[in-house]
Parts: structure tokens; C-alpha cells; sequence
């Protein structure tokens, strides 16, 4: 199995991931909040979050369900959207919870929840694109709900260096899904740079060990040629023998690639058998972290 | 074994190979230039067995990897240079030098190393260069 194959299973396994690292996010923090906001709910007065909590919470744990039912048939895409669908509900929820704490005029954390959320959003594997456009569009309505959502104003009198620091967490978690990007390309490519090597490397074993098998008969057919007399048939035998010799003689070169590991001489079989083995493999571990 | 020494005296040379037809085919062949007589043996165990039989031996043809899980030409060399043998020693092998025993025979300071195929004159010499 060459390398280019094995690349659709990392990624649907590093999707499943995602969306696992997603939902025990998602409802471990609605049930955080669900929980904070339940000792204020006077003070919060009427307003809809538990409702959109709980809908948040229900959503997360039909994509779970699915995941885990599914999850090895559907598509890495596939995947990666179900757990962008648990990050659609976020952006209501969070500007609706700010706006409902500034009304009551309950002290909180002015942005705190953005923060969290650039920092998942920086930490979950997957491709940089969907999370960076995420991260913008989070950035953006932290702006917004500091200036028109009434968080500004609940701020009076506190230096929070809002919403600035807000945004510094932005850009940061952008630079740090840049460098996990980064750093796990170049993980991908060396795991199968290794896994081509180990291939080169029983090759050059197993054709380096069929020259040695094949070198004792040669060696026969040159004394028994120098042997017979000469005739034209001995010539034409010699010239064929010289051939077969001048063929494998390049093979040489392949003799400082293989690290032959043990003092023992490998058959053959055994090198085709092993090298079957790792063309069959279907595991790569070291692409997954 | 394949010859005994006859007439007047030769050299007594042996080759260790386990290849058969090899064995037969550098055995027939040394004794027909009429310089030698030789002995062919498969394993070094046969070798330990008949080496009193060889009480002037000349040179040893010694093939490096004489089968799976049997003693190779190295312990034979060692073998032989533990029991007085201080003749020449020709390693015959047709393995890789990245291979760490050919390596090793390469590193032995009193013995040549012969890759497979050799060529006859080039065998012939390193057989009979001392003699």
C-alpha cells in the first residue's frame, strides 16, 4: 500500500478527533455555564440562554452520536463539518450571554468566553482555514458586542484593556494554528518519508540478497566456462554469463543503504515476506499525534 | 572429500563451501592445472572432523555464509588459525561488503577477500601467489 493511500485514514481519524475534542468541549462548557448562571437567575432575569444552552448540549451529543456510529464510514469533510455545526450555536450564545450580564449589571469577566474559545479553536487539530476564519469571525463580534452590546458600558471604571486583549488572543491563536499547521505537515511528511525508507530500504535487502543467491552459481558457470574448451558455444556461453554479471553489478550501489541489522544472512523469502508485511500495513501510527 | 594426494608431492589446498555444484566445479578445476590436490567440505563441522587428515595443508577457500544457522567461514578461519593452521586463507563470498561479516573478513589482516564471481586467473593467483 503506498503512502498516498493511507493519507484519507489519517485524516478521517484526525477529523474524528476534532469532533470528539469538540463536543467534550462544548458540553463540558454549557454545563459550566449552565451551572454559573443558575446561582444569578434573578438577577439575570427572563432571557433565553439555559434554552439555547441545553439546544447547544442536544446538538453536541447527536454529532457524538453519529460520529461514534459512523464514524469510520463517513468522509474526513464529512466529519470536519459536523464539528464546525457544534461551533454555529456559539456565536448567538455568546453575544446573547454578554448582553443579558450587562443588562442585570452583574460583575463578570468582560470577553472571558472568546478567549476560551480561541483557545480551543487554536488547539484543535484539523486544517487551518475553517478555525482561522473562525477565530476572525469570533474577533470581529468581540469587538461588536464591546461597543454595541453594552459591554463597554458595564466596564466603566475597570481597566480591562478590552477589547485589545481580546484581540492579541485572536491573532495569537491564529499564529498558533500557522505553526501546528506547520509542525504537522511536516510530521505527515516525515512519517511517510519514514515509511518510504523502510520500503527502499527491504528492497535494496531483498534484490542485494537475490545477487548473493544468484553469485555461487555464477561463480560455477566461471570455472566451469574457463574450464571448457574453447569453442563458439563456449564464447556465446561466456558472452551470456558476462552479461548476466555486467547486469547485477550495478547493484553495488544499493550495498551502503542497507543496514543488514544482524550478523545472520537473510533469505529471500523472509526479506519478501517482511517487506510484504510493511506494504500491507494499514497502520501508520506515527502520522497521528 | 574430493582428492587425495598422489605421486609426487602438491599442494593441499581446501575449499569450504556449501554450495555443491561450486564446491565440485573449484575442486575439479584446481586439481586438472595439476598444482594442487583439494579437499571440499561443506560446514566447519566437517571441517573439525577432518582436519588431521590434512596434516600439510597449503590454502583454504572459505566461503563466508555456509547456511542458515551453521557456523560460518569466519569461525572456520578462526578455527583453523586456533590449531597451527598458518597457511593462506581466501574468503570467497558473495555477499554484500556492507554486510558486517564480510566486513569483519575484510578487517582480518592475514586472509583475502574474494567476491563472488571471481574471476579463474584472479583466483588461481590468490591461491598460488606464495607458492
Amino acid at each position: 500500500m503506498s503512502t498516498a493511500t493511507l493519507r484519507p485514514i489519517v485524516e478521517q481519524k484526525c477529523a474524528l478527533r476534532t469532533a470528539l475534542f469538540f463536543v467534550v468541549v462544548v458540553i463540558s462548557a454549557e454545563i459550566i455555564a449552565i451551572l454559573h448562571e443558575s446561582a444569578f437567575r434573578h438577577s439575570l432575569g427572563e432571557n433565553h440562554l439555559l434554552a439555547l444552552r441545553l439546544f447547544h448540549i442536544g446538538v453536541s451529543i447527536i454529532v457524538l452520536a453519529v460520529v461514534l456510529t459512523y464514524g469510520d464510514r463517513l468522509r474526513a469533510r464529512v466529519i470536519r463539518a459536523g464539528s464546525l455545526l457544534l461551533v454555529g450555536p456559539v456565536f448567538p450564545l455568546t453575544w446573547l450571554a454578554y448582553l443579558t450580564y450587562s443588562r442585570a449589571h452583574i460583575r463578570y469577566s468582560p470577553l472571558l468566553g472568546y478567549k476560551l474559545i480561541f483557545l480551543v479553536l487554536s488547539l484543535a487539530p484539523g486544517p487551518l482555514l475553517p478555525n482561522a476564519v473562525l477565530v476572525t469571525g469570533f474577533a470581529i463580534e468581540a469587538v461588536a458586542v464591546w461597543y454595541f452590546g453594552g459591554v463597554r458600558d458595564a466596564q466603566i471604571g475597570t481597566l480591562s484593556g478590552e477589547p485589545w486583549i481580546t484581540l492579541l488572543f485572536g491573532c495569537a491563536s491564529i499564529l498558533i494554528l500557522v505553526f501546528q499547521n506547520a509542525y504537522r505537515r511536516l510530521h505527515r511528511q516525515l512519517g511517510e518519508l519514514t515509511v518510504r525508507q523502510r520500503i527502499i530500504e527491504n528492497l535494496s535487502r531483498l534484490s542485494l540478497s537475490v545477487r548473493d543467491k544468484v553469485n555461487s552459481p555464477l561463480q560455477t558457470l566461471e570455472i566451469c566456462f574457463a574450464r571448457l574448451p574453447k569453442n563458439e558455444v563456449t564464447a556465446a556461453g561466456q558472452k551470456s554469463l558476462n552479461t548476466i554479471e555486467d547486469s547485477i553489478r550495478p547493484l553495488r550501489e544499493f550495498d551502503c543503504l542497507v543496514d543488514w541489522e544482524q550478523k545472520e544472512f537473510p533469505e529471500p523469502e523472509t526479506l519478501v515476506k517482511r517487506l510484504r508485511e510493511d506494504l500491507e500495513k494499514q497502520e501508520v501510527a506515527f502520522h497521528l499525534r | 572429500m574430493q582428492g587425495e594426494a598422489m605421486g609426487e608431492p602438491k599442494l593441499l589446498v581446501f575449499v569450504l563451501d556449501d554450495d555443491e555444484s561450486l564446491r565440485t566445479m573449484l575442486g575439479s578445476y584446481l586439481e586438472i592445472s595439476g598444482r594442487c590436490t583439494v579437499y571440499t567440505m561443506a560446514s566447519v563441522r566437517e571441517l573439525e572432523r577432518h582436519l588431521a587428515d590434512l596434516p600439510h595443508l597449503f590454502g583454504a577457500i572459505l566461503d563466508i555464509n555456509l547456511g542458515r544457522a551453521e557456523p560460518t567461514g569466519l569461525d572456520a578461519y578462526r578455527w583453523l588459525r586456533s590449531h597451527g593452521f598458518a597457511g593462506r586463507i581466501i574468503f570467497l563470498t558473495g555477499h554484500a561488503r556492507s554486510h558486517p561479516l564480510v566486513q569483519e573478513a575484510h578487517f582480518i589482516g592475514d586472509a583475502i577477500v574474494l567476491e563472488k564471481p571471481a574471476g579463474i586467473i584472479q583466483l588461481e593467483s590468490a591461491i598460488f601467489e606464495a607458492a
